[in-house]
């Protein structure tokens, strides 16, 4: 990892990446859920937000992620800004597909 | 200060009974001192804010450090959801922002946030009861009890004691647990809510939903938790205590010496074998039923997989949760009862329709038939879990031969589906009907031809019967079970099952007061099905008990016109059986 620019270029669109996945856990993002989402976002320093039914909400913020009360099959938009978004949306992807874990 | 006893009806949420002095751990409004401040006390005020939030996070630190890998597991996740919500950027500036704007103290602005959060969820969720705004409320009554001093360290108290509080989070509950807490009562929650699922993790009986309690009870009081039923009694007479004391102390000791429950036989003191199953309401309990040594499940409710959800579980999640449990007890056998709501437990995702009477309106097995799709996942589900051949179906609420037929054909079509989609399952699958509407005592003959086996739903059949309800104080003589009406066709039943060599089950309380267990064996019955918590107390009961005698006793009180005159000759009989 390069340590020198961390600050993504404005408009620098190679750093901005962006997702729409559909929640496949029949729960949709309860607390722990959401709990979940928040560990994997944190482990990177790319910005990452969420969109869902016109609000946004921060992926590191459990707060925000729960006041979206996105349900089963909703389609939320993610949205990563920085070095390590690409990985950060894979690994978000996965961790949805999978259900965070929960059975189908 | 003691006063007259009172029982107060909750939601259950852990089963088992808790015997001690109340501890209250409230913050109601007049005890919660929310102010203006002036500028200067800005900093003063969020100081206090973040010096709770680490106050809190550092103990559940502590709390998560001291766990072993089961509750590592079990409840881990829980108190990991807390520590982010309060660390969470989002709320604590939330907090601080309304402090400085709003000129209020930190009680205050911590109300404000989360009067804020649960607008927006309930507004989203509509009448969704749902488990994300209770545990977070949970956390608010945390901040605003440690903020108001109100949090006490009560490992110094050497009683056992009950919590008595508005709501808990589970970090609180498995802390107490640690302490000498031995059952909780709240106001709010939910059984599905984190805290449910960690107190029957523990094993610490609980009873949530009783409006007011906080201002009931005062610390002190003595109280007892009725994990089995949803009570809690405030200042029990001493009859009360006593009759707890006893259930309560053999199922401490027989959960505590045999946990492997391989040492368990139920057998009566003339040498009779008795069945005794579990009635399961939730998957906890599981591990319980199976240390008791229970032969099996004699009743597994279903309901808890669909209340308080936002859908309705696919069939492969309820697949999975059957076939976890009757792996579990493997080869002992294990009955699923389909879906038993409609009235007034109908779950979110279906609209209710309000009924003038929903005790006899659409419910159960009716519901079923007319949500056919529910149905269907739901008995797909039960058959795949069958494929060990320890699955049983249970249809609750029959009172026709109609609604058995179309039960009948809707269990045949599952079986054809799975069958085009390769999936295994037990073609001979039995398939039995629960027997608490009394249309189904005339037409027993007729009904036995259709199923392998008959479960006496006794709480409901007493009910319908009497036309009383057994929660309702007020009927406590006619919601009895030892009138001569109830004890004479609980007889006519048995005998009428006999004659089809088809298998009869007892499902319901009746089998945990020693009068009711003494006139069930007596009239013939050896399957019974009872709360996990029941079974230690029954154990010990049948063997101490003749059943030839009780059968003696059931012929001479079979002619008695009233309970007056039954009540003192059972009475008598336990006296002399003690």
């Amino acid at each position: 990892m390069k340590e020198g620019d961390d600050s993504p270029k404005p408009g620098g669109n190679s750093k901005r990446q962006s997702k729409i996945l559909t929640l496949k856990n029949q729960l949709g993002l309860h607390a722990r859920a959401a709990a979940a989402l928040v560990n994997v976002a944190n482990r990177f320093s790319s910005d990452i937000q969420m969109q869902y039914n016109r609000e946004t909400a921060n992926c590191k913020s459990i707060m925000g992620i729960l006041m979206l009360s996105a349900p089963f099959g909703a389609e939320i938009e993610f949205v990563a800004e920085g070095e390590d978004a690409v990985q950060a949306l894979k690994e978000i992807e996965q961790l949805i597909e999978n259900r965070f874990g929960e059975p189908e | 200060m003691s006063g007259y006893s009172k029982t107060l009806r909750g939601i259950k949420i852990s089963s088992g009974i808790a015997i001690g002095k109340a501890v209250v751990l409230s913050h109601s409004a007049r005890e919660v001192s929310r102010r203006i401040i002036s500028p200067d006390e800005i900093q003063t005020e969020k100081d206090r804010f973040i010096s709770a939030i680490k106050l809190i996070t550092e103990q559940t630190d502590i709390l998560i450090s001291q766990m072993n890998q089961r509750e590592l597991k079990k409840i881990g996740p829980h108190l990991n959801v807390q520590k982010m919500i309060l660390s969470d950027l989002r709320f604590t500036e939330d907090v601080q922002h309304i402090i400085s704007t709003d000129l209020v103290n930190c009680e205050a602005a911590v109300s404000k946030a989360f009067e804020k959060y649960s607008k927006l969820l309930h507004s989203k969720e509509k009448a969704l009861l749902n488990a994300r705004s209770v545990d977070i409320k949970a956390i608010e009554f945390l901040l605003l009890r440690v903020l108001s001093g109100k949090i006490r360290d009560i490992s110094l108290l050497n009683e056992e004691h009950i919590l008595i509080t508005n709501d808990m989070t589970p970090a609180e509950l498995y802390y107490y647990s640690k302490q000498k807490v031995t059952g909780i009562a709240t106001e709010h929650g939910g059984r599905n809510s984190h805290t449910a699922i960690v107190a029957r993790s523990l094993n610490i009986p609980a009873v949530t939903g009783i409006p007011n309690l906080t201002n009931i009870v005062n610390t002190m009081d003595n109280v007892i938790i009725d994990g089995l039923n949803g009570f809690l009694i405030h200042n029990p007479n001493q009859r009360q205590i006593q009759e707890y004391s006893e259930k309560k102390v053999s199922f401490c000791s027989f959960t505590e010496r045999k946990p492997d429950g391989s040492e368990h036989i139920f057998v009566s003191k003339d040498n009779q074998r008795v069945f005794v199953y579990a009635n399961i309401d939730f998957p906890e309990e599981v591990d319980t039923a199976i240390s008791l040594g229970a032969d099996g499940i004699g009743l597994l409710r279903t309901e808890f997989y669909f209340i308080e959800r936002p859908r309705a579980p696919s069939e492969e999640e309820q697949f999975r949760s059957y076939d976890a449990i009757a792996s579990r007890f493997y080869p002992r056998e294990v009955t699923i009862r389909t879906l038993d709501i409609g009235g007034e437990k109908i779950p979110g995702f279906i609209s209710p329709h309000k009924e003038e009477n929903p005790a006899l309106g659409l419910r159960a097995v009716r519901f079923c038939l007319k949500n056919k799709n529910l149905f269907l996942t739901q008995i797909k589900a039960i058959l795949r879990a069958s494929h060990r051949g320890n699955v049983r179906i249970l249809i609750p609420m029959v009172s026709r031969i109609e609604e058995i037929e179309e039960t009948l054909n809707i269990i045949n079509e599952a079986k054809t589906i799975l069958r085009q989609e390769n999936k295994k399952f037990d073609p001979d699958i039995k398939t039995g009907i629960m027997l608490e509407i009394p249309s189904m005592i005339f037409i027993l003959e007729d009904i036995t031809g259709y199923v392998d086996f008959v479960s006496l739903g006794t709480n409901d059949l007493v009910q319908f019967i009497m036309a009383a309800d057994r929660g309702n104080i007020e009927l406590f003589d006619s919601a009895s079970s030892l009138n001569p009406a109830i004890i004479r066709v609980l007889s006519l039943i048995f005998e009428k099952i006999q004659k089809t060599q088809k298998p009869v089950y007892v499902c319901g309380e009746m089998a945990a007061e020693e009068e009711n267990i003494a006139v069930l064996l007596g009239i013939g019955y050896r399957r019974l099905s009872m709360s996990p918590a029941n079974i230690p107390f029954f154990e010990n009961f049948i063997r101490r008990l003749e059943i030839q005698k009780a059968a003696s006793l059931v012929k001479e009180i079979i002619s008695m016109k009233s309970e007056k005159e039954i009540k003192p000759a059972i009475e008598r009989f336990l006296n002399e059986n003690n």
